[in-house]
């Protein structure tokens, strides 16, 4: 008996070991999807499968003993036909003598009949290959790789930016890591050279593999990176770069700059939103985002309460409240006039002021809004109770004006029209301010564009200016036809030799003004430094100060007056004017030198980077940095394209007057000769 | 001999006629019928067309090769038609089929009739100057065969940048486009055309060739009787184009403002002066550089003095009251601008020696003209002008070019390139013609040495021929004048070649004396002939015999 059941567990042993080998296959082969998985980088995901893997085998591995136990007699009768049916003999002992006979003999059969052999074949015909898990583990790899590489690319994005284009062929030997700033949120990344879109100052760095690698920017730069090591830059303006000896592909890195916040204000809609008499409730609607996060909202809010000349104001400010996108924050709420603090009569002024993350927060504030509720019926307000900002005196000294002119004269070339004239009538501002400044020590009061100094007192405008509110005579009178010369500021006297230099000093600086007008800064240097030389003068002469005690306006020579006589007045001479050229000189020499095949002026390329660097669209400003390189790798055709980017880089070009040109021919000559009138 | 065969036909067509009548009275109808068919084929056989290859002999040019594949065996049938041309009798008539040959190619050929139907599809004519001075509008005009909506011209640079786009309108078809552009430097460029379908497809595109050259300064005086900014804006104006100024205020008797010129003022093209100037005192020597050739501009915005206009330049004014001032101004639109001039207190009349030269688009003059021994003398009757300066800087400048064109006299060179060639081929003859240089004097185009020849047609300049060997830029000097002409590529602007070898092929017909070989119309006729010759003889002579088998039967 006992050795019936030995010969039965051996049995049951081998046969479990034969179909294990035969498993064997299957339950390993997924494991391998997974290895390679978790080469890729994906450890944790690997381990999971893995484990799932092996748990599978271990089920698999108790399902098929369990079959063993059941089947292993019926299989052996149907593979050895030596048995004659009766292995179910060899598990429980028969009853009857004849049938323990029959298990003798089995049993001295069995060792042959259950040779390793056959068992194998047993296996082989139960047994078969199963690839589900395989290919369970196969999608469930290749699945989580691509999650994890679009993922990635994700990554090295801003949000909100569109798809980067990554690039197949990989610079020798070169690989690109990216670090954005870390207010910015976004994951660092890394990689094979591709184009890429960075937030503003991202570090990027080039890390050579095996050989040493140069990297050179669009914009002239050239960075080393010893093998091994890594080249870093810090990303300030697109650029494209490529790496020397490579493959000569150039990559784009373009930067998005970081936005001021967007501050939007939905309700009241209005500037000026006059509330209802009987209103409770007012409401502000504010919505901010930002590209990255937002530090600080606030609402401001300024209420002014009474008239004329009794006006308080309180100001208040209040956190706009955070939500759970720190790029976004909104506050919609109805707010009561009580929580407001406003009565009948007063006003609320109000705005928004936001700032973002950033190392230098980028500030915006909204325009301001008022919300004004009337006050009762017959208590009319006299005047408007805006807060009244009395401005410093915030003059720039004659020498920034002659830098600032100096500057635009050297700028000139290289700016638009339009900004040329901003700056220019700037500076002729700045100038009209300071001239009307020093003017006021001689009593002068008004200019033809120094309006925005005391213009608008000065014109004692008719009848319609005085009325005040109603139609009558009631507005300010005074204001209107008074002037505040007698101010003890003004009312200095000074010997007649300085008044002499200051009235000079203010001839002066109204012809640089003039000048300035009309967008020749060149023109207004001169003048500009006679002004600084009368008013460096002027500061050495003495003052005498003295408590003016009335006016006494120097008497009209009538017998003068109107007569057109101009003595005093001088004739001048002086030389003609020089032209403005738009194309810098060096700019103008290099297309010259472009157009044939020959050496290049030296240091041209740095005058070229200087020149495209002036155009506005980036993808042409990229386009035209590429072509410099090109040039500067002794590409011919390119110098054609490098040209027509020069080109393009000039400001608009102006007309120029001329006469047709005409060459002395016979006939020409015989048209000089013609008849008299 | 037309009248001959006429006769001859309308006799054919009247035996027919009558021996069918006799026949019909002997009720004998298919005969009758028989003898009308042999009459009518007679006659037809007679009236029909005599080819021109059937009666003299002929020459085919086969210049318009559709395929490709054609193309080679064509070229070499048409290379020995073109050896053979020349000794050909002079009867020979020429059939040339597509747009016929180059102007070059046809001056080589004797003069022989043409049997030609010109092809009206894919012609395209392109025209812009190969040269302009710097501060000038660069213009390109492409004009096709027939108008078309919904097509548009651009002008691009090297890089492919667009300089100028110009669109028809869907509504509007329109034959031909103009784009405009200003360039910024003094260089040679290439630049490229290209036509665009309402689809955004390439209809065609080529090079533009373009050399920028520095302009010679203006060398102006001006004399002013009183301070403007008119005035001031007009120095401006002149100092940025870098002109040679010699300018004077003067503002009493002992008081000028005067701005010295930066060099003599060896060949002045221009005076102006204002009204004021002139009325006090400046006439007499203003009117005596006129007489010697230097124009004279009068700013006429501050006329005072009427009789004394009339009197001494017979000039009428008319004084403007305010309402007519405003409605009299001027509108100048120029540059996408519109300038609104204002008409100055005194307006001339047009009479005496006196005309309008310009006019503005609602067709109220503002510049007059009369000569002045040998010169003349201008009068602008507009003012304001400064208004501008700030706010149209570009219509303005374009403005004063215009009075400049107008107003001053040329500024000398010493050689003018001309340009004869709209589009010069490598190894097509080509014609170089310059001004100012005399024949004989020796000339290179790249290596090779010229000669300047006398030119019949040319009186005032010479030229000499010769065949450039490749495309792009050719260097030309003659003396110290130097030059480039740009030599297009064989596969460039291949419809812009067929306009050219169009135009010249119809030059040639007229010349030939034939009128412009057949059009269409005048061609359809014989084209839709009812029945081919032979057709009509067979049937004369099947209805002969006919008529004679029934007779002997």
């Amino acid at each position: 008996m006992s050795a019936a059941a030995d010969h039965l567990a051996s049995v049951r042993r081998r046969m479990l070991h034969a179909v294990m080998r035969r498993r064997a296959a299957g339950w390993l082969l997924p494991l391998l999807p997974i290895a390679v998985l978790a080469a890729a980088g994906n450890r944790g995901v690997s381990l999971a499968l893995a484990l799932a893997a092996i748990a599978w085998a271990a089920i698999d591995f108790a399902l098929w003993r369990k079959r063993i136990e059941a089947g292993l007699p019926s299989w052996l009768n149907e593979a050895a036909p030596e048995l004659e049916d009766s292995s179910a003999m060899l598990v429980a002992a028969p009853a009857t003598p004849l049938g323990e006979r029959q298990r003798m003999r089995l049993l001295a059969r069995v060792g042959e009949a259950a040779s390793d052999a056959r068992l194998r074949m047993i296996a082989q015909q139960k047994s078969h290959f199963n690839a589900v898990p395989l290919v369970l583990a196969v999608v469930g790899a290749a699945g989580t790789w691509a999650y994890g590489a679009a993922m990635n690319a994700q990554h090295a994005m801003p949000p909100g930016s569109g798809a980067s284009v990554p690039v197949s062929a990989a610079a020798a030997g070169v690989t690109v890591r990216v670090e954005p700033p870390p207010y910015t949120g976004v994951k660092p990344s890394d990689g094979a050279p591709r184009d890429l879109q960075l937030p503003l100052h991202s570090t990027v760095r080039w890390c050579a593999v095996n050989a040493d690698a140069v990297i050179e920017l669009g914009d002239g730069q050239s960075l080393q990176a010893p093998a091994g090591a890594c080249a870093e830059w810090t990303a300030t303006d697109s650029v494209t770069w490529r790496s020397r000896g490579g493959s000569g592909q150039r990559y784009t890195i373009r930067v998005i700059p970081d936005q001021a916040p967007q501050i939007t204000i939905a309700a009241p809609n209005e500037a000026v939103t006059l509330l209802k008499q009987d209103a409770q409730s007012a409401q502000i609607s504010i919505s901010v985002s930002d590209d990255y996060a937002i530090v600080k909202a606030g609402l401001h809010m300024t209420l002014a309460r009474g008239s004329g000349e009794n006006i308080r104001f309180t100001d208040r400010e209040t956190p706009l409240p955070a939500s759970a996108d720190p790029r976004k924050r909104g506050w919609n709420k109805q707010w009561s006039l009580k929580e407001l603090g406003m009565e009948p009569g007063d006003e609320l002024y109000f705005f928004v002021r936001a700032s973002d993350n950033a190392p230098e927060p980028h500030i915006a504030q909204s325009p301001t809004y008022t919300l004004r509720l009337p006050g009762p019926p017959g208590e009319e307000l006299e005047s408007t109770a805006l807060p009244s900002m009395v401005k410093p005196e915030n003059l720039r000294s004659q020498r920034q004006i002659i830098i600032d002119t100096e500057q635009l004269a050297t700028d000139m070339p290289r700016l638009g029209m339009a900004e040329l004239r901003a700056r220019s009538e700037a500076i002729a501002g700045d100038q009209a301010k300071l001239r009307l400044r020093y003017g006021q020590f001689l009593g002068e009061e008004s200019s033809l564009f120094g309006t925005e100094e005391h213009g608008d007192g000065d014109q004692h405008g008719g009848p319609a200016s005085t009325q005040g509110p109603g139609g009558f005579g009631t507005g300010n009178i005074a204001a209107e036809f008074g002037h505040t010369h007698d101010q003890e500021g003004n009312a200095t006297i000074f010997d007649p030799a300085t008044k002499e230099v200051l009235r000079r000093a203010l001839r002066a600086m109204w012809d640089a003004e003039k000048q300035l007008r009309a967008i020749a800064p060149k023109a207004a240097l001169p003048p500009e430094y006679k002004a600084l030389g009368a008013i460096k003068e002027l500061q050495q002469a003495e003052r005498v100060y003295l408590h003016r005690t009335a006016f006494v306006a120097p008497a009209i020579k009538e017998e003068k007056r109107m007569t057109g006589e101009m003595a005093g007045a001088a004739s001048y001479r002086r030389a003609q004017g020089s032209s403005n050229d738009i194309v810098p000189a060096d700019v103008r020499e290099l297309v010259l030198a472009l157009e044939g095949s020959g050496p290049l002026p030296a240091l041209w390329s740095k005058s070229a980077r200087d020149a495209v660097s002036r155009i506005a669209d980036e993808d042409q400003r990229l386009a035209a940095q590429a072509a410099v390189q090109d040039v500067a790798d002794g590409c011919q055709p390119c110098r054609a394209q490098l040209r027509a980017w020069l080109r393009a880089a000039v400001g608009r070009p102006a007309v120029l007057l001329q006469a047709r040109p005409e060459a002395p021919t016979r006939f020409s000559q015989a048209m000089q000769g013609k008849g008299a009138p | 001999m037309s009248v001959d065969i006429g006769l001859v036909c309308g006799g054919a067509a009247l035996a027919g006629a009558a021996s069918a009548i006799m026949y019909a009275r002997g009720k004998r109808w298919a005969d009758a019928a028989l003898a009308l068919l042999a009459g009518i084929s007679l006659a037809g056989l007679l009236a029909a067309p005599v080819s021109p290859g059937g009666a003299a002999p002929a020459l085919l040019l086969n210049t318009g090769s559709t395929t490709a594949r054609a193309q080679d065996f064509a070229d070499d049938r048409l290379a020995a038609g073109l050896a053979q041309m020349p000794s050909t009798p002079p009867d020979v008539v020429v059939r040339v089929r597509g747009h016929g040959l180059r102007e070059a190619q046809w001056q080589d050929m004797p003069l022989r009739r043409l049997d030609w139907q010109p092809p009206k599809d894919g012609l395209l004519w392109l025209d812009f100057p190969r040269s302009l001075a710097l501060g000038r509008i660069f213009a390109l005009s492409a004009r096709r065969g027939a108008p078309q909506a919904d097509w548009r011209l651009q002008l691009l640079a090297e890089n492919g940048q667009l300089l100028s786009e110009s669109r028809a309108a869907s509504g509007a078809p329109a034959d031909a486009l103009t784009v405009q552009w200003q360039p910024p430097m003094a260089e040679s460029m290439v630049l490229q055309a290209r036509l665009l379908d309402k689809d955004g497809a390439t209809i065609a595109q080529g090079p533009v060739p373009l050399r920028v050259q520095e302009p010679s300064p203006l060398q102006v005086r001006g004399r002013f009787g009183a301070p403007s900014f008119d005035a001031r804006v007009l120095n401006q104006l002149l100092t940025d184009s870098n002109a040679i100024v010699d300018w004077q205020t003067t503002l009493g008797k002992a008081l000028t403002r005067s701005e010295e010129a930066r060099e003599p003022l060896t060949h002045p093209n221009l005076l102006v002066a204002d009204a004021a100037w002139l009325e006090r005192g400046g006439m007499r020597g203003a009117l005596a550089q006129a007489a010697q050739g230097v124009p004279l501009l009068v700013l006429g915005g501050n006329a005072g003095d009427a009789a004394q206009w009339q009197r001494e330049l017979g000039l009428k004014l008319a004084p403007q009251s305010e309402t007519i001032a405003k409605e009299g101004a001027r509108h100048l639109a120029l540059a996408g601008a519109t300038l609104e001039l204002a008409p100055g207190t005194q307006m001339p009349a047009a009479s005496g020696g006196w005309q309008a030269v310009a006019r503005d688009r609602d067709g109220k003059a503002w510049l007059w003209q009369r000569g002045w021994q040998k010169g003349r003398i201008l009068w602008l009757g507009v003012r304001d002008w400064h208004r501008y300066a700030i706010s149209e800087p570009a219509a303005l400048g374009q403005w004063w070019q215009q009075v400049m064109d107008l107003a001053a006299s040329r500024s000398e060179q010493k050689v003018r390139w001309l340009e004869t060639d709209p589009m010069p081929l490598p190894g097509l003859r080509t014609e170089i013609c310059a001004q100012g240089v005399k024949t004989g004097d020796a000339m290179t185009a790249g290596r090779e040495t010229l000669r300047w020849q006398p030119r019949s047609e040319r009186a005032d300049a010479a030229c000499t021929a010769l065949w450039p060997r490749e495309a792009g830029w050719l260097p030309l000097r003659s003396g110290d004048a130097a030059s480039a002409m740009y030599v297009f590529g064989a596969q460039d602007w291949p419809a812009w070649q067929a306009a050219l070898r169009h135009d010249a092929t119809a030059r040639y017909a007229s010349r030939s004396g034939r009128p412009v070989a057949r059009s269409a119309g005048s061609g359809a006729p014989s084209a839709a002939a009812p029945l081919p010759r032979w057709l009509l003889g067979i049937l004369f002579a099947a209805s002969m015999l006919l008529l004679w088998w029934r007779e002997r039967r």
